[in-house]
């Protein structure tokens, strides 16, 4: 939690920042959620706002992290996407100098009237999981049709040959596994080496990827209608296959027969095709559909090493790096015994 | 042990959702950390009774493996290590990091000798690899957790 006095420099900060006058700061609280950052809401009351106030969201890096990743990266992100079709907060301000609140932050809009489901809720969408459902796909594909060339993407993150986008993001995480595993993961270096045997095909063009587009990481009006997608802190470039794999990996499915939990597989290929202007390619998704376990599974075994360091107490990480690691240990178990010696 | 690991943990909670939630109704941060506690609570309760179980049963199989393994045309380095490793003491004791002790080597020697396998076309390999895939899934499958609605 913030101090009072940090609390109070922040007031001044957006005052500058947003060039009004005094701003006062109330119901700042902490909400769930995030574990790669601390994340809390707040208003901030100034004569010069509509209304006299405006919700802001403040995300600090914390002492450790899920995931190590630049702060700048998922500003960058949300700016990339502002007013494009995609929904997404206004990110107001990126702090990266640790004297104003001992560590960096950065500021967005907040959506109001949005709520978050956990995609571990048994129903999470009720009547609405549909038409959820059409929104979820089609807004992926949107973001899949945005030329990367045209965001501020390559400003911060490295832009790969498309045929070298699967072996960077693999030589990415099994890094993360080899450095972060408390004990030896005899599934995960049976998925990375089946992974490397079957290479997919290259996309025909570069998009960019969410990296954690999924069910709990958007907000949603309860009535049928996604209104922001949030956590773009994996955001880069490369294959959209990509994204739509992570997307529809079973962990995330609260009912594992459709594509997310909410629509049938086809259904929500169609809509993401209609969005994105592209070809669902069957033979590339197999591949990245497996690399996305994988990647969840490297994902839990840093949460489990952060955990296990004391680097970070918060339990959601002893959460994600026992439980989520046992499903996708499981799940990649399932699915490579089924073809020994080869194939995907 | 009375009560079981199951009903402390399933009781502690109970506890929380019951006693402690709604005394945390205007801080959301506060309600989904419990969630989480909550959730911790009714994981441990299931594992804790099966964990050493699961290892030892674990264990078992690789060694079983690894003397089959043994006796197959792989590299004579490999196969020696894998003999040993087929023949080397039981553990002292059935703690669960004692038995981690254990299983620690041998989980490396099995990713070992899954890749050895798997690069040889060879007939003979096919039922190792199957094997290794048999090992794999014995512990995926015991460790699996019921996840209540949150």
């Amino acid at each position: 939690m913030l101090t009072h006095d940090e609390i109070a420099t922040l007031a001044d900060y957006l005052a500058q920042t947003l060039q009004t006058g005094p701003v006062r700061i109330e119901n700042f609280s902490r909400i769930p959620g995030g574990a790669s950052r601390e994340t809390y809401r707040f208003d901030a009351v100034a004569a010069d706002f509509d209304g006299g106030s405006r919700g802001f969201i403040l995300r600090r890096d914390p002492p450790d992290s899920l995931i190590d990743t630049e702060r700048a990266l998922e500003f960058a992100a949300y700016r990339s996407f502002y007013g494009r079709g995609v929904p997404v907060p206004e990110a107001i301000a990126l702090v990266a100098d640790e004297s104003v609140l001992g560590r960096p932050f950065f500021i967005m809009e907040r959506i109001d009237h949005g709520a978050s489901s956990s995609p571990f809720q048994p129903d999470p969408f009720g009547p609405h999981r549909e038409a959820i459902g059409r929104d979820f796909f089609s807004i992926l594909g949107a973001i899949a049709a945005v030329d990367p060339y045209d965001t501020e993407m390559p400003g911060v993150v490295d832009t790969p040959a498309p045929e070298d986008c699967w072996r960077r993001e693999l030589d990415r995480w099994q890094k993360v596994i080899e450095t972060d595993s408390l004990e030896p993961q005899p599934i995960a270096m049976a998925a990375i080496r089946r992974l490397r045997r079957n290479p997919p095909q290259p996309p025909p063009k570069l998009a960019v990827v969410h990296g954690d587009y999924r069910v709990g990481n958007f907000l949603h009006d309860g009535a049928g209608r996604i209104t922001a997608i949030l956590d773009w802190e994996m955001a880069h470039i490369g294959d959209p296959m990509e994204d739509l794999a992570w997307a529809l990996d079973p962990l995330w499915a609260s009912n594992p027969a459709l594509a997310a939990g909410l629509l049938d597989f086809e259904e929500a290929i169609r809509h993401w095709q209609q969005a994105s202007g592209r070809r669902f390619n069957a033979e590339a998704f197999q591949w990245w559909s497996l690399f996305a376990n994988l990647k969840g599974l490297a994902i839990w075994i840093s949460s489990s090493k952060a955990y296990h360091d004391g680097k970070n107490a918060d339990p959601i990480l002893a959460f994600s790096g026992w439980y989520c690691a046992t499903r996708h240990n499981k799940i990649i178990a399932d699915r490579l015994s089924q073809t020994t010696w080869g194939g995907l | 042990m009375t009560p079981s690991f199951a009903q402390i943990m399933l009781g502690a909670a109970g506890a929380v959702a019951a006693q402690l939630g709604p005394r945390l109704k205007d801080d959301a941060f506060a309600i989904g950390q419990a969630q989480i506690i909550g959730l911790l609570m009714v994981l441990v309760a299931q594992e804790a009774d099966r964990a050493a179980d699961t290892l030892s049963l674990e264990t078992v199989a690789m060694r079983a493996l690894f003397a089959e393994a043994s006796e197959s045309p792989l590299p004579e380095g490999l196969r020696r290590r894998l003999r040993a490793m087929a023949e080397s003491a039981p553990p002292e004791n059935f703690t669960i990091s004692g038995l981690e002790k254990i299983a620690r080597p041998m989980k490396a020697l099995l990713i070992e000798l899954h890749e050895a396998v798997e690069d040889r076309p060879d007939e003979w390999a096919r039922p190792l690899e199957a094997k290794c895939w048999d090992v794999l899934k014995l512990g995926a499958d015991h460790r699996q957790l019921f996840m209540p609605g949150m």
